[in-house]
């Protein structure tokens, strides 16, 4: 008898008649029938679990797409954009004539308003509508109307497309840098001398609305620098704050300087976002301009280098 | 002789007494008692009673009535008849007191200062057994019994307590008292008067007490049915009992309800009448369920008795006050929490299952019926009936009511084939509910936690005021009506007395046990008892259920409830064997009313009515399948395309089986059922479909792809952190087993049981990998269905082992059945290993813990959080904002479950959504401008479903596209104010409140702008709020549809959307002139100073939607009613034996419909 899956049901047993007495009685099971589309449906579950199983391992299901990389801090506001923000720090003040340029790079006249300050305590800060031509570029002095000092500056533009640059002026040449046109958590300045007859200044501007707390650390010839008055540094909301590096690390050829907001901070109440800028005087026989701001973990350096 | 004992007159009340009379009579006269007098009141028996009395206790007084007034009535008369009494004993004419009772019952009434003193009541004919011990009540007046029925006296009742009742047939009560209550009701002429005056004693401060060392035999020949009604009685009450007699068990819920009416304090009788109310609502819903028409008439007419007598209770309670020396507070102490009556059904319904229920307690009225007696078998008021007929008589008292011959298996069954005992069944199911109860421990004593799905309840009033009313404050708000599951979670809130907590947690944790129910149901017409067991317990055992639970997703475990009980439906339609419909039977017919039954033989209505149901059977079984999918939809509305799913899944098993005829008729049935769903939730429908093509997503909001579950982890519903082991393979394993083993119906039907699973596991391994677009069912969800197919071909592969291996020869079958038995084995251990913890993996901590903080906030003014995350994450209904991520809002803090189901369309809410996709694509750095208008305070981002706690807890990571935190940290108005693992919290420094005034004077800086360009407003630095001058105004909580308050002249912004249904009223009560606000919300002009209401005005489609839900549903169940009436009172009637046979009822009650025919074994079709 062939055994055929599902065959094994219980069948009808039938007696035979014995022929021989010596012959005990013989037990013959009934054929039993196949169950009719037994094997379509085993064959349709298996194929079906089988087939899946290898188009999921063909296809995967697709990874989660990684996380954006650092911005490098002065990416153009794409013209879409409702709103923009360009953020100027560091006017040299009285050294060199400052002008900031607005090049807009879209068809239409994009509208903002400019927010200047001085440094802490240095009056209420000055705002200033200001309009940037469709395809055109137009300059304006954040320094009018500001005390004499540093100074920073914040545009708020209704739109995109919009980019600004700070120009730095004065009897012994000139030099241009990007401003930001977002903030960031961490800065780093690769330049800087505190020997005799150089300055280091350090200006900390805070554009966002809550208070930004700071550290900020420096690297030396003779070693990494932490000043304690340095860390937990605080910058209030919308204003400017400028240290004299030199008090700290005095007599260093070259300076490394890097401003990171702890995440610490930010628990209490601080602002995970800061902006700083460092800029330096004199610098030689030119005025020092002010170097871009360059995110440690950037792979795009500002178009426009210091200037040596 | 001269005694100090103060005299006792004891007041026997006789109407037409049995011989047990002189028994009584006797029984007083061996008192000793000195100062006992006796006086018989004859309440116009039919002889005078003067010669009996006089010849067993000549020293009695006899008084006799023309007309015989009731007990209380008659009693009263006392007061005019006796003088210096300092005590009445209130008897009975069927009680007889052992020698000392009068005696004890004075002591102890001086001992305790009681005013009212009761006996312990114990059964005439068996001493040994207590009937009463004193009483208590609940709120609603249900008066419960200290002792069980016919409980056995141990002396475990006998010390002196106070009680809230003194059961009547002797009762010692202090004569000063009695008057000055006024004695009995005067209205009350039978049941209820001891409750009546027992309450009133409690409010004038009287202590009442229980002597047990006094005991009495009573005989409750009234409430034991055993003496007819006096139906002149009834009469004298103002009832017209004309079409059907006043039935002892309405006197007593007219009675009960008189009390609650007449004995509590203003201040808790609004508190507990509509408690009562809806619980007398439920009461008659599930007695016209079950066919108790009694029980639903006795529920009717005392609300309506009582309420026509508005102006006597109204006196009584002016009478009452004027006594009143305890506070309903104090009172209460004496009561029992929660309601008696629901506690009792409860406990009925888990012993004997819904028809068991209902069918002793029919039967008791049927018995009490034609004794002209009714009794209400579950408030334990008399007990003595529910001692003899009631399901607790079987075990206590079975010499009272035989034990049933055994019930035979229906023929086609071979006998002993596939039966288990009752008790290995009882042990089975016991050891299950303890792994899930071991399991859920930790959770069942506090709160639950909140996550995903798992939200808490606001009030049981609010829960279902909020499905009332038209407006809804998901997103900005929305008046597109609520869902039906508000309304369904509140009406059960309110039957479990406001207590949401616990409904909360019945609603998600009563899921396992229905779920497991409904497969028990699915493969019992196999015929096979074990392979039932198998069935069922493998259900519970798989790890579905306990993923859902620990991830919070209440919508999967409510298919996983419901899938069940659909399959059943769907395969009866298929009309194939053993789901084989059977048409009523035609000489039921004329049983098929209960009235019908009548010995007059007037049962046309009853024939009228089963022939109509042969008529509509199909029409019914679409309604009961459209009812229950109208349920679950309510709760998942993904529901409605797994029950059209699951017939294209019996229809594509046609392929193979090549039986289209009958699969065809399953989708027929699951589309007439999903139109029937739809119309009995059609304004949810409607404003479903307003959402247009954004209302797929009331289906679900797309998830990430990169988190999707593998064909291996959905093939073992390893789809959360249980399961996760290969051992979970072990149900599909075993699953195999019938379709390569059974032979006949088992087989074809093992194969549409594996086509189910196959088309609902392939739905949600496509719908995980995103390839249905917009159309994102949660795949938790859809393996509820492929998990019940799974479980029932599992009980199926036992069912083959028992039938079709029973001759086979040995060989790979039955070491396939082994292999199959072991998998199924092997497959429960990782559940039963995750039950050991005891939280099923849900997490302590919640990140509502997190945000709590928030709820102080609000007395700055009213905010909205916006919630961003994956949809799976938040704690609430939510609308994608694309690439996986969901956006959601609360009010004031986290959401409640007024946000759990919200609109499919999220209205002027879509902006937060734009602008938060602006943030992500760099357009903006001023978010929090934008979110401004719509009061967004706080931006709260989760990554998780619940705080990682190293070593405490590891939830669910769900990711957030990355570009997210960093966009939003680059928002200048936005201030991260609290970073944890899983959550990120955002402050919005342009915020101003929800309800807001600009002071004349003051500018209105970018109200005028659109949300858009509200972003890129220069008005003022990103420090500052988007309207600096706005200062918050009118208070009141979240979601509600009036805020009122003091208002100045100037302008006020409400961002409650939509602004045209939203009106302000000034003080003088002139309507505000109101212009729209960054072009959606509103904006009113305040031209006084005063006292302003901002409410919402939903016109004539609020109400108009909410009465078109309440008929739709009405109708539906009313419709299965009418059928119940006809299809099941016969078989209840005709005993327990039919009753097994019809097993296969749907929890609905729709048993007639179709039964089941078991499926023969394969040897006999091969025989033949």
């Amino acid at each position: 008898m062939t055994d055929t899956a599902g065959q094994g049901a219980p069948a009808a047993e039938t007696v035979a008649p014995t022929t021989s007495p010596r012959r005990a009685r013989r037990v013959r099971r009934a054929p039993v029938p196949p169950v009719p589309r037994r094997w379509q449906a085993v064959v349709s579950v298996v194929l079906v679990v089988v087939v899946v199983s290898l188009v999921s391992w063909a296809f995967p299901a697709p990874a989660a797409p990684p996380a954006p990389g650092s911005a490098d801090g002065v990416p153009v506001p794409p013209a879409g954009a409702y709103s923009s923000s360009a953020l100027c720090a560091a006017g040299t003040g009285n050294a060199a004539a400052t002008s900031i340029f607005l090049t807009n790079s879209t068809t239409r006249t994009v509208r903002g308003v400019m927010t200047s300050v001085g440094p802490a305590h240095g009056g209420a800060p000055v705002l200033r509508t200001v309009a940037g031509p469709g395809l055109g570029s137009t300059a304006v002095n954040p320094s009018s109307g500001l005390p004499q000092g540093s100074s920073a500056s914040s545009f708020a533009f209704a739109g995109g497309g919009v980019v600004a640059d700070q120009v730095v002026s004065g009897p012994g040449g000139w030099s241009t840098a990007p401003c930001a046109s977002q903030t960031s958590s961490q800065w780093a300045f690769a330049g800087g001398s505190t020997t005799a007859g150089r300055s280091l200044t350090l200006a900390l501007f805070d554009p966002a609305a809550p208070e930004a707390v700071v550290n900020v650390s420096f690297v030396t010839p003779g070693g990494l620098v932490t000043p304690q008055a340095y860390q937990g540094l605080v910058v209030p909301p919308g204003q400017l704050l400028v240290e004299n590096v030199g008090d700290f690390v005095q007599n260093a050829p070259d300076i490394a300087t890097e401003v990171t907001a702890p995440s610490s901070s930010r628990q209490a109440g601080g602002c995970p976002s800061a902006w700083a800028r460092r800029h330096c005087r004199p610098c030689g026989d030119l005025p020092r301009p002010p170097p871009g701001p360059v995110p440690p973990s950037t792979s795009t350096w500002p178009t426009s280098a210091p200037l040596r | 002789m001269e005694t100090l004992a103060p005299p006792v007159v004891a007041v026997v009340v006789a109407h037409d007494p049995g011989p047990w009379f002189e028994e009584t009579l006797a029984s007083l006269a061996s008192q000793d008692y000195a100062e006992l007098s006796v006086l018989v009141l004859d309440a116009a028996s039919g002889e005078g009673l003067t010669e009996r009395v006089a010849a067993v206790l000549p020293t009695a007084y006899v008084r006799r009535f023309e007309q015989n007034r009731g007990f209380g009535p008659t009693v009263n008369e006392v007061q005019a008849m006796v003088d210096g009494a300092d005590y009445f004993l209130l008897c009975h004419d069927d009680v007889a007191l052992s020698p000392d009772a009068v005696h004890l019952l004075v002591e102890e009434a001086f001992r305790s200062n009681a005013g009212i003193v009761s006996p312990k009541v114990v059964s005439w004919d068996d001493p040994e057994r207590l009937v009463h011990v004193g009483m208590t009540v609940d709120k609603g007046g249900s008066v419960v019994d200290r002792v069980q029925p016919y409980e056995i006296d141990h002396g475990q009742h006998d010390a002196v307590r106070d009680v809230f009742v003194a059961p009547g047939g002797s009762t010692l009560v202090r004569a000063d008292l009695f008057e000055e209550l006024g004695g009995f009701d005067p209205g009350i002429v039978a049941m209820g008067e001891d409750l009546d005056l027992c309450w009133r004693a409690q409010v004038v401060g009287a202590r009442i007490i229980v002597a047990p060392d006094a005991m009495v035999r009573h005989l409750e020949e009234l409430a034991g049915g055993s003496r007819p009604l006096d139906q002149s009685l009834a009469d004298a009450e103002g009832e017209d009992s004309s079409d059907h007699p006043v039935t002892l068990q309405e006197l007593q819920r007219r009675h009960e309800l008189l009390a609650v009416f007449k004995c509590y304090g203003p201040f808790h009788l609004v508190r507990v009448v509509p408690q009562v109310l809806v619980l007398a609502v439920g009461e008659v819903v599930v007695a016209e369920l079950a066919g108790n028409r009694a029980r639903a008439r006795a529920v009717l007419r005392a609300w309506r008795w009582n309420l026509g007598r508005m102006g006597v209770i109204r006196r009584q309670r002016k009478e009452l006050k004027t006594h009143r020396r305890l506070g309903d507070k104090e009172i209460r102490l004496l009561q029992i929490g929660g309601s008696a009556r629901l506690s009792a059904y409860g406990r009925r319904v888990f012993q004997h299952g819904f028809h068991g229920a209902h069918a002793d307690e029919l039967a008791a009225a049927d018995d009490a019926a034609r004794d002209d007696g009714e009794l209400d078998a579950d408030s334990g008021r008399p007990a003595g009936l529910v001692a003899r007929v009631g399901p607790a008589a079987a075990t206590l008292q079975p010499e009272l009511e035989p034990e049933p011959a055994p019930e035979p298996e229906p023929a086609s069954v071979e006998p002993g084939r596939g039966r288990v005992s009752g008790q290995v069944r009882l042990t089975a199911w016991l050891g299950a509910a303890l792994v899930v109860l071991i399991g859920t421990r930790g959770v069942l004593g506090g709160r639950l936690p909140v996550v995903g799905q798992f939200v808490p309840f606001p009030s049981w009033s609010s829960t279902l005021i909020q499905f009332a009313t038209g407006w809804h404050p998901s997103g900005v708000g929305t008046t597109a009506p609520a869902s039906p599951a508000l309304a369904l979670a509140g009406l059960v809130g309110t039957v479990l007395l406001g207590a949401m907590g616990l409904t909360q947690k019945v609603l998600v944790f009563g899921c396992l046990p229905i779920g497991a129910w409904g497969v028990v149901r699915l493969v019992r017409p196999f015929g096979s008892q074990r392979a039932s067991l198998i069935a069922g317990l493998a259900y519970l055992a798989m790890a579905l259920p306990y993923n859902a639970l620990a991830l919070g997703r209440w919508g999967a475990l409510a298919i996983y409830a419901g899938a069940p009980w659909v399959l059943v439906r769907l395969f009866r339609a298929t009309g194939t064997a053993p789901f084989r419909a059977v048409a009523p039977d035609p000489a039921g017919q004329a049983v098929g009313s209960r009235h019908g039954d009548g010995p007059d033989g007037s049962a046309s209505t009853g024939r009228r009515l089963s022939a109509w149901t042969v008529r509509h059977g199909t029409l019914r079984s679409v309604v009961a399948l459209g009812l229950l999918e109208a349920v679950l939809v309510s709760f998942v509305p993904a529901a409605a395309i797994v029950v059209v799913l699951a017939a294209l899944a019996l229809v594509l098993s046609s392929c193979v089986y090549w039986d289209w005829g009958d699969t065809v008729r399953a989708l027929w049935l699951a589309l007439g059922s999903t139109l029937v769903a739809a119309v009995v939730c059609l304004p949810w429908l409607i404003g479903v479909l307003s959402g247009g093509r954004g209302a797929v997503a009331v289906f679900g909001v797309p998830v990430p792809a990169s988190g999707a579950a593998s064909w291996g982890s959905l093939l073992r519903f390893a789809v959360g952190p249980i399961g996760v082991s290969p051992l979970a393979w072990g149900f599909a394993v075993a699953a195999l087993v019938p379709l390569v083993l059974a032979r006949g119906p088992r087989f074809r039907w093992a194969g549409r049981f594996w086509s189910i699973a196959l088309v609902f596991w392939f739905a949600a391994w496509a719908i995980g990998r995103g390839w249905t677009g917009g159309l994102a069912i949660d795949p938790l969800v859809l393996l509820g269905p492929a998990a019940a197919a799974v479980a029932a071909a599992i009980g199926l592969g036992v069912a083959a082992f028992e039938e079709d291996l029973r001759s086979a020869d040995f060989g790979w079958r039955q070491l396939a059945s082994v292999v199959a038995t072991g998998a199924v084995v092997l497959g429960s251990i990782p559940t039963l290993v995750s039950a050991v913890p005891g939280r099923w993996d849900l997490p302590i901590n919640d990140f509502s813990q997190s945000v709590r903080w928030m709820g102080a906030k609000a007395a700055g003014g009213a905010f909205r959080v916006l919630w961003l995350g994956d949809s799976r994450s938040l704690n609430q209904g939510s609308w994608s904002a694309g690439d996986g991520l969901a956006y959601a809002t609360s009010e004031d803090g986290s959401p409640d479950a007024r946000w759990l189901w919200n609109a499919a369309g999220p209205g002027p809410a879509a902006g937060l959504a734009t602008a938060v996709d602006l943030a992500r694509s760099g357009r903006t750095d001023r978010l929090g401008r934008m979110l401004a208008p719509a009061g967004v305070r706080y931006v709260v981002v989760l990554t998780a479903l619940a705080p990682e706690i190293y070593g405490e807890q590891s939830p669910q990571q769900y990711p957030v596209p990355a570009d997210l935190a960093p966009a939003l940290s680059r928002q200048l108005d936005l201030d991260s104010v609290v970073s944890g693992t899983g959550i990120t919290v955002y402050a919005n420094a342009a915020w101003f409140p929800e309800r807001a005034l600009v002071p004349a004077g003051k500018p209105l800086a970018a109200s005028d702008a659109t949300p858009r360009s509200a972003s890129a407003h220069p008005g003022s630095p990103p420090g500052l709020p988007l309207e600096p001058y706005a200062v918050p105004v009118l208070p009141g909580p979240a979601a509600a549809r009036s805020y009122r308050g003091p208002l100045r002249v100037g302008e006020l912004l409400a961002a409650l959307a939509p602004a045209g249904r939203w009106n302000l009223v000034e003080s003088g009560g002139t309507p505000a002139v109101r212009s729209s606000s960054f072009g959606w919300a509103g904006r009113y002009r305040v031209t006084a100073s005063g006292a302003a209401t901002l409410r919402f005005g939903g016109g004539l489609v609020t109400p108009v939607s909410f009465f078109v839900s309440v008929i739709a549903w009405l109708t539906a169940v009313a419709f299965l009613s009418v059928r119940r009436l006809d299809g099941s009172w016969r078989r209840v009637r005709t005993g327990r034996r039919r009753r097994r046979v019809d097993d296969d009822d749907a929890p609905d009650g729709d048993g007639s419909a179709a039964a089941s025919d078991p499926v023969p074994p394969a040897d006999a079709t091969v025989v033949a």
